[in-house]
This record gives C-alpha cells, sequence and structure tokens, in this order.
C-alpha cells in the first residue's frame, strides 16, 4: 500500500479534495461535491489565499483509529481505516523542498497547522491544529500549544488549539470538547496526557448506567467528573448562581490561559463548546466609565470571545452574551451560555469567585491604610504560574529592580493570583501603577493569610514572620501589564 | 567566598535602618481586619451555597448538540 501526496494552492482546493474523498473514502462525486460545500468549504473559505496543500493519502489518525477500533469495525458497512491528511504551508512550496537539508527550516517558517478528513462522512473534519497565523483575519489573543507532527516524511511543529468536528456517533460535542482539553494540556504540561475517545468512554464507565456508544451526548456533570478523573480539580459555574458574575468570572479564567468548556443552551438545545481565547482589546476605544472611588473590573470589559466549537471551523468569534452569533441557523440564535466548567489545577484551592472577592476587599483596606483617598482603580485580575510570572517579571524592563526584587525574591506556590493595579488613562497604555499577588493555595482568607505582596504608591506591603501586616517604602515607577497567559495574533 | 546574589534581604535590613518598615498594627488594624475576616466568611459561606446548587443542576443538563 502507497502513501500519496499531492501538493496545491488552496485556491485548488476543491478540485483536489472532492477527488480524494470520491477515490479514497468511495463516496460518490455527487455527495462530494454536497460534502465539501457543507462541511469543508468553510474551513478553507477562512484561510489566507496564499496558503499551499499538502495532501497525503492513507494516513493513519490516532484520534479516528480509537474509534474505529472500538466502534465503526463492528459495523455492518464498510468503514475505511485511513484518513486523509491536508498539511497547511503558507506561501509557495515544493516537492523539491522536501527531504532537502537545506529547505527544512525554509518549510518550518512556512507551516501552519493541519486538518484530517475522516471517513466518517459527512461529518468528515477530524483532528485538526492550525496556527491563527494561517487564517486571514485574527486581531485574537488565544491558547495555544505546541504540537509535533509530520509531512511528507519529515518531522515539524505547529502552535495553535486542538479542534475536531463531532462524528456524533462516538464523539458528540461534549466529547469532543474533552478530547480538545485534554489534547491541549497533555501537550502542554507534563501533569496531563491527552486522551482518546474511548479512553473517555472508559472513564465515564463506572457513573453510567446505559450503554455509552452510539453516544447520546454528557451531563455537564459527567463532563466535570471526566476531567477529575484526567487530573484536574475541576469546577462548575452556573449563571443562575453567579448571575451578574457570571461573565466576568468567565472572563477572569480565559485571562489566566485556562481554556473553559461552555454549556450553551435554549429551549431545545444544549451544546458544549470551549472558550480559548478573546479578541484583542484596545483599551482607548473602551468605555470605563465608573464612578470616582470606585474598583473597575478589567473583565467587566465587553468584547468578542474566541470559541472552539465542533460544528464551525476553529477560532470563532462571538460575544458572550451572544455564543451562537456565528450559526446561520435560526434554532441557535437565542442560546446563552449558562454553564462552565473550569479545568483547574488540583491545587489551585482559591477559585475566581472567593479570589475576586478577597482582592477586591483587600484592596479597599489597603488604599485606606495608605491614606489614598478615592482613587479610580481598574484592576485586573488572573491566575499565573509563578514560573512564568517571575520569568516575565524578570525580563520586563519597564519595571525597576526596587520592585522587581521583592517580587521575584518572595516564595511563592505553584499557581498564584495576581490583581494588576491600574487606572483608567494607564491602562490604555497596557501600564498598572501597582500589583496585590496572592496564594491560589490558600483557602483560608481569614487574617490576610493569602497575601504574599501587594506594591502599591512607593510602599510594598507583606506579611511579617508572624502574620502581621507590614509596610515597606519602596519607591517604583509604572509598569507593563502581564501579558503572557495568552498568545496575541495580530 | 560565597557570593550571594539575592538582595531582598539586605534591601529590608537597610530599609529597617532608615525606619522604613512600619507595621498595620494599630487597634484601627486589627478592627480592619476583623472586619475583612466577617465579610469572608459569609462571602465563603454564600460562595459554598453556589458551589452546590450550580453542580446540582449542573448534573440535568444533557450537551449533545
Amino acid at each position: 500500500m502507497n502513501i500519496a501526496t499531492y501538493i496545491d494552492p488552496i485556491t485548488n482546493g476543491e478540485i483536489l479534495i472532492t477527488k480524494l474523498l470520491q477515490d479514497k473514502f468511495a463516496i460518490s462525486s455527487e455527495n462530494t461535491k454536497y460534502i465539501y460545500e457543507k462541511y469543508v468549504k468553510n474551513h478553507f473559505d477562512r484561510l489566507k489565499d496564499s496558503i499551499y496543500l499538502l495532501v497525503e493519502t492513507n494516513y493513519v489518525d490516532k484520534v479516528y483509529r480509537d474509534s474505529y477500533y472500538c466502534y465503526y469495525s463492528s459495523k455492518l458497512s464498510d468503514y475505511k481505516r485511513y484518513c486523509i491528511k491536508i498539511s497547511l504551508f503558507e506561501g509557495s512550496i515544493s516537492k523539491s523542498d522536501f527531504w532537502n537539508t537545506d529547505q527544512y527550516s525554509f518549510l518550518q517558517e512556512k507551516y501552519r497547522g493541519f486538518i484530517v478528513l475522516r471517513p466518517t462522512w459527512p461529518q468528515i473534519i477530524g483532528r485538526n491544529i492550525i496556527s491563527p497565523a494561517a487564517l486571514k483575519a485574527t486581531n485574537f489573543l488565544t491558547c495555544t500549544a505546541t504540537y509535533h507532527t509530520t509531512v511528507n516524511g519529515q518531522k515539524f511543529t505547529v502552535e495553535g488549539f486542538p479542534h475536531s468536528s463531532q462524528d456524533a456517533e462516538t464523539i458528540t460535542c461534549a466529547e469532543t470538547t474533552l478530547w480538545a482539553i485534554m489534547e491541549y494540556f497533555g501537550n502542554k504540561y507534563p501533569d496531563y496526557k491527552p486522551t482518546l475517545p474511548s479512553k473517555i468512554v472508559h472513564a465515564l464507565k463506572k457513573i453510567s448506567y446505559e450503554r455509552q456508544l452510539p453516544s447520546k451526548g454528557l451531563l455537564i456533570n459527567q463532563l466535570s467528573f471526566a476531567l477529575k478523573e484526567f487530573g484536574f480539580g475541576t469546577r462548575i459555574y452556573s449563571r443562575n448562581e453567579y448571575s451578574n458574575e457570571f461573565d466576568n468570572l468567565l472572563s477572569c479564567y480565559i485571562e489566566s490561559g485556562i481554556p473553559v468548556i461552555a454549556a450553551m443552551e435554549n429551549k431545545t438545545i444544549g451544546h458544549a463548546l470551549l472558550v480559548i481565547g478573546h479578541e484583542k482589546i484596545d483599551a482607548t476605544k473602551v468605555d470605563l466609565d465608573f464612578a470616582s472611588g470606585d474598583i473597575y473590573d478589567y473583565n467587566a470589559i465587553k468584547k468578542n470571545f474566541i470559541f472552539g466549537d465542533d460544528n464551525h471551523p476553529i477560532y470563532q468569534k462571538a460575544p458572550i452574551e451572544t455564543p451562537a452569533l456565528y450559526y446561520n441557523d435560526g434554532r441557535w440564535k437565542d442560546c446563552k451560555i449558562n454553564y462552565f466548567i473550569v479545568p483547574l489545577y488540583t491545587k489551585i484551592y482559591l477559585d475566581a469567585f472567593e479570589a475576586k472577592t478577597w482582592a477586591f476587599r483587600f484592596l479597599q483596606y489597603l488604599l485606606k491604610f495608605l491614606h489614598c483617598d478615592n482613587p479610580s482603580i481598574v484592576l485586573r485580575l488572573f491566575l499565573a504560574s509563578s514560573r512564568t510570572f517571575k520569568d516575565t517579571i524578570a525580563l520586563n524592563a519597564t519595571m525597576q529592580d526596587s520592585l522587581k526584587i521583592f517580587l521575584m525574591e518572595s516564595v511563592t506556590p505553584k499557581f498564584i493570583w495576581i490583581a494588576e493595579i491600574s487606572t483608567k488613562d494607564l491602562i490604555k497604555q497596557n501600564m498598572a501603577n501597582g500589583i496585590v499577588v496572592f496564594d491560589a493555595t490558600e483557602k483560608n482568607t481569614f487574617f490576610w493569610k493569602p497575601l504574599i505582596l501587594a506594591a502599591f504608591k512607593d510602599n510594598v506591603v507583606d506579611l511579617d514572620k508572624t502574620g502581621k501586616l507590614t509596610k515597606k517604602i519602596v519607591p517604583f515607577l509604572n509598569f507593563k501589564i502581564f501579558e503572557h497567559n495568552l498568545k496575541m495574533y495580530d | 567566598m560565597i557570593n550571594k546574589i539575592s538582595q531582598k534581604e539586605a534591601i529590608e535590613e537597610e530599609l529597617a535602618k532608615e525606619e522604613k518598615i512600619s507595621y498595620f498594627d494599630g487597634q484601627e488594624y486589627f478592627d480592619a481586619m476583623l472586619e475583612m475576616n466577617k465579610y469572608m466568611e459569609e462571602a465563603r459561606y454564600n460562595h459554598l451555597i453556589k458551589e452546590r446548587n450550580s453542580e446540582i443542576s449542573a448534573a440535568k443538563v444533557v450537551l449533545m448538540a
């Protein structure tokens, strides 16, 4: 058996892909045209016109193979075992660029990811990792991880967020979001492992009272349970319970670089999708209209979020209030996000709601203690790993050593909450004039216990060995805000 | 000779000498801390209810579309 390889510009994509669907998946020409128009074209249309496709047949895709052996192979119909892999390059490439040491870095620079087509028609879009750099329109910040893959026998890497469409039999939206979350965390952090459809079935076996395949979707609790089984300290937030805070808490987790599973529903639809980033906030155009003396939550700024939705290509934009904005089908229009599930690191004991409550209250006392009368503050709250935070601080040229030393040499847990203090004007320049760093492992919020360090108006405030609140006079200037939880694509 | 490059400890000693370190340790600050404790205690209890209710209602929502 051979691997057939083709190179064509994306503008010839339709002819190439429909031909391969006929030849390799044994789909009639009428059906391939329909499938291309309905399920593939929308993915291609979002890619730059300069994209070149390198298409390989007889590709063994680990996710589809798993579904094949645990489900499709037991059917009467002849489901193929092999997939088609479409690799994306930005700009012209040719056969001579491959298997050529001199051209490797040229190809790697142009490489923009891949899309697998699986023989589960009509829903043929399988596992795909596409770099946002391949898109015609970006201007957003998103979670990304680095993935290692091969093209024409050579190894390449791409940064992106994992995506797949559902096949509606082994993976519905619920399983697809679980798979994508684990694919993301498993490739990014050594604490987690990527998963497969059969592993999801296995993880949920002990709390399932009916057959699990074909899939009927999952309850929100089952999604949460599966994530717990895969090593997370999961939390569920309901709009009914958190009402006005719900959207801001979701935004806070996204600002923290943690993708969340959102549950979008109306009277007839219940759909799982991922929130993975947000549109770039142009603070100069944002209306930060709040009363003098108030503390404004930066996470409350209205913006489009970036979604990973298995019914659409990756990186969809929509406001949190109307998440189905990119759906053309009228049945989805009134869908709302009523729940979200956060895959937290198990030792983050202080969640976003308690962290926000503590930070806002603490800041009010701090301002009082430091005799700062009536300042209008913009507070930017997010989680960060100590490693990334300290690495960024170490290289932050705008931060003076006086403050840097206190931040760098303070003992911190693996994850910390950061509340950056800014003003209406400063935030427009992405600058802060103060910071509160507190402990994400400290659930006991009494006696100022979570505080690691606060710095504002030339004062550094921390706790001494006996837990007494201590003020040190340490002059420092304004500094650039932390923007390393999400990756920006202009 | 040991070459210590960290500086925070030395800076703190210097600040102490220059009397640039003080404590929020009067009655006013103690009362503020107790006030904050009470606020957080109530917030924590309310949060527990929200957490539980979120979990209970989420058990009824099927995601399959």
